[in-house]
């Protein structure tokens, strides 16, 4: 190691800093606030969470308000013809043709509420992912 | 953790306490942020020209530590994990204040060089000013090489620099070291 090296090496250890306490209380300040923000962000992170469950579940009720009992009413129809289709051979039914169409019409009726319940969910994903990260 | 006394804090060992800081402790933090302030401001003042900036980073260095904790994996790899998030938080401050890294002038002189009466002197001038002297890149390579005992691939590897600037950037450093701290022949 050269002379030059050796001064170097010593002029470097000799800077530290002492402790300032001024400093350090900064830092809990800082510290502090990093805290605060976090609780914040959690706070939000659960009411989106909650609002996005509430929003889907409404969203859920009421599509089967509006439109199960024709889920429900096409399920049978189907079924029945099935079974028909089974025991008597290649006969469409009309009824089901019939049915088909109300739960188009329903579909319709209940797209908004479907919108609504996929709009709650993507939202509450995302506020979700935002206070994640 | 509330009940421990002022007592056992000072005289925790620095792993207990970054274990304890990991599990949110922030008067262990505190105690951390007393032990290692020297050192971290003194790191950053090579760094920067102005103390009150290195200071500034410093004090955003520890608040980043903190957010990162959990992700130190073994107390003892403390020192290397924060110098590395030391020196990204130097690097972020000077990329917004544009300052650029990677090119090298070769015809860079030393700064104020012939202005100072120290230089017009010829006189030894201590190693903060000496590195003051630095463009912002040489005092980073320099820092982190001679004051931290870094090796080149090292250093590459906290600032993202590429080796032959590192290495270009450390050995012209030094030499305009040599040139303002040797005594004047």
């Amino acid at each position: 190691m050269s002379n030059f090296d050796a001064l170097l090496k010593s002029s470097f250890a000799e800077i530290e800093e002492p402790a300032d306490a001024g400093f350090s209380v900064n830092v809990s300040h800082g510290v502090a606030r990093v805290e605060r923000a976090a609780k914040v962000r959690n706070a939000a992170q659960i009411a989106g969470v909650l609002a996005a469950a509430a929003a889907t579940a409404w969203g859920l009720y009421a599509v089967a308000g509006a439109f199960g009992q024709d889920l429900l009413a096409v399920a049978g129809a189907e079924f029945a013809r099935l079974q028909n289709a089974i025991s008597s051979g290649p006969s469409m039914s009309a009824a089901a043709e019939t049915a088909g169409e109300g739960l188009m019409q329903s579909l319709g009726l209940g797209l908004t509420h479907i919108l609504l319940a996929t709009g709650a969910l993507v939202g509450g994903a995302v506020a979700y992912r935002a206070a994640q990260d | 953790m509330a009940s421990r006394g002022l007592l056992n804090l000072a005289q925790a060992t620095e792993a207990a306490l970054i274990i304890a800081a990991q599990a949110k402790d922030q008067a262990a933090f505190g105690e951390l942020v007393k032990r290692r302030q020297g050192w971290a401001r003194s790191l950053l003042r090579r760094m920067c020209q102005s103390h009150a900036e290195a200071d500034d980073l410093a004090q955003e260095a520890f608040v980043k530590a903190w957010e990162r904790l959990r992700d130190l994996e073994t107390p003892a790899a403390f020192p290397g994990w924060f110098r590395r998030i030391a020196v990204t938080t130097f690097l972020m401050a000077k990329r917004r204040q544009k300052a650029v890294f990677e090119e090298i002038d070769d015809a860079s002189p030393i700064a104020s060089e012939d202005s100072t009466p120290e230089a017009a002197a010829g006189a030894k001038i201590d190693l903060e000013k000496a590195l003051a002297r630095l463009s912002d890149a040489e005092r980073l390579c320099v820092t982190l090489n001679h004051g931290e005992g870094l090796s080149h691939a090292e250093i590459v590897e906290i600032t993202g620099l590429p080796l032959g600037t590192v290495k270009s950037h450390v050995l012209r450093g030094t030499e305009k070291l040599r040139r303002l701290l040797e005594p004047a022949t």
